[in-house]
């Protein structure tokens, strides 16, 4: 049932947010309208290129979103909140399939060099396929890091791994996307 | 290197977007089924605390009896001794006269009964007849 007065389509989000905290499916269902392109899109990128098993998880992270939205401060907070909901939802998803995210696989090739080269017409890359070379941790850090602008630090503090382990994924996957490019060239 | 981030950073910043293609309905699907859930967790709770509350109530009940009774019969007894500690003279002369006047009381009701219980047996007599 849509909050009295609020006209769903035009509502600004912190409405809608305020709407769903008082338990508005209605408002909650045109959030997850607006919200389930970049949410699909992370979870994407995260699960190399596995749509369906992305999607099920965007399904599951936004469900408990709502469950969990009495715990949400102000809605100004919605975005990050709402991001470590989603990384949190990939992580355990990933932990049952008994990925680790701690260990850093020194012995592990930066890239493989006689891998299909990737495409890297024009000044883009093919991204989604580029990532699927990855592993499950660099993948993560890689796609918070330049894909959602986050520091090292927030990094940590979205995913709960060590410091030092965040910054190892970053530059080990970086560096693996840059070898691969380099290597399609 | 700096460079290379950029060009990460861009195509990050435009990958496509998933078009919706129903998938803001399965959440709501989702969303109602935790809801349900939720109300009939919530119903199950409030039966089974009205249950336990009956049952602790029934187990309280004989206890809470047993023991106003033996509060009232301390009661009676602690003022049936006070009564008892009175001057014992003032006593056998109030005993004396509250004897005569129970015995006056009796012989006034018992006549009173006899006229009424005389009263109802010869309405009855009068209503049969009256019926025959």
């Amino acid at each position: 049932m849509a909050a009295r007065g609020l006209n769903l389509a035009q509502a600004s989000e912190a409405a809608l947010i305020l709407a769903a905290q008082a338990r508005d499916q209605a408002a909650f269902g045109e959030l997850v309208k607006r919200r389930q392109g970049w949410t699909r899109a992370l979870l994407r990128r995260m699960c190399a290129g596995n749509h369906a098993e992305a999607d099920d998880l965007a399904q599951e992270a936004f469900v408990r979103a709502w469950d969990k939205l009495k715990d949400l401060e102000t809605p100004a907070a919605f975005s990050g909140w709402f991001r470590r909901i989603a990384v949190t939802t990939f992580l355990m998803a990933k932990r049952k399939q008994r990925a680790v995210f701690e260990e850093i696989d020194d012995a592990s090739p930066l890239a493989d060099e006689n891998s299909t080269p990737e495409s890297a017409a024009g000044a883009k890359i093919d991204l989604e396929r580029a990532l699927a070379r990855l592993s499950d941790a660099e993948r993560l850090c890689v796609t918070l890091n330049h894909g959602e602008g986050l520091s090292h630090s927030e990094i940590v503090d979205v995913t709960g791994l060590p410091l030092g382990t965040v910054k190892s994924h970053v530059n080990r996957g970086t560096e693996k996307l840059r070898r691969l490019l380099e290597a399609a060239a | 290197m700096s460079e290379f981030n950029a060009l990460l950073t861009r195509s990050f910043a435009e990958a496509e977007i998933p078009a919706d293609d129903g998938f803001s309905v399965n959440v709501g699907r989702g969303v109602a089924r935790l809801e349900s859930a939720r109300r009939l967790r919530g119903a199950v709770q409030a039966i089974g605390l009205g249950l336990a509350a009956l049952t602790v109530a029934a187990a309280a009940f004989n206890p809470a009896l047993a023991l106003i009774q033996e509060w009232l019969g301390n009661a009676g007894l602690g003022a049936a001794r006070a009564y008892g500690a009175l001057d014992s003279s003032v006593l056998a002369t109030q005993a004396e006269g509250a004897g005569a006047d129970a015995l006056s009381s009796l012989g006034l009701g018992l006549t009173q009964i006899l006229l009424i219980a005389g009263a109802l047996v010869g309405g009855a007599v009068a209503y049969r007849s009256a019926q025959d």
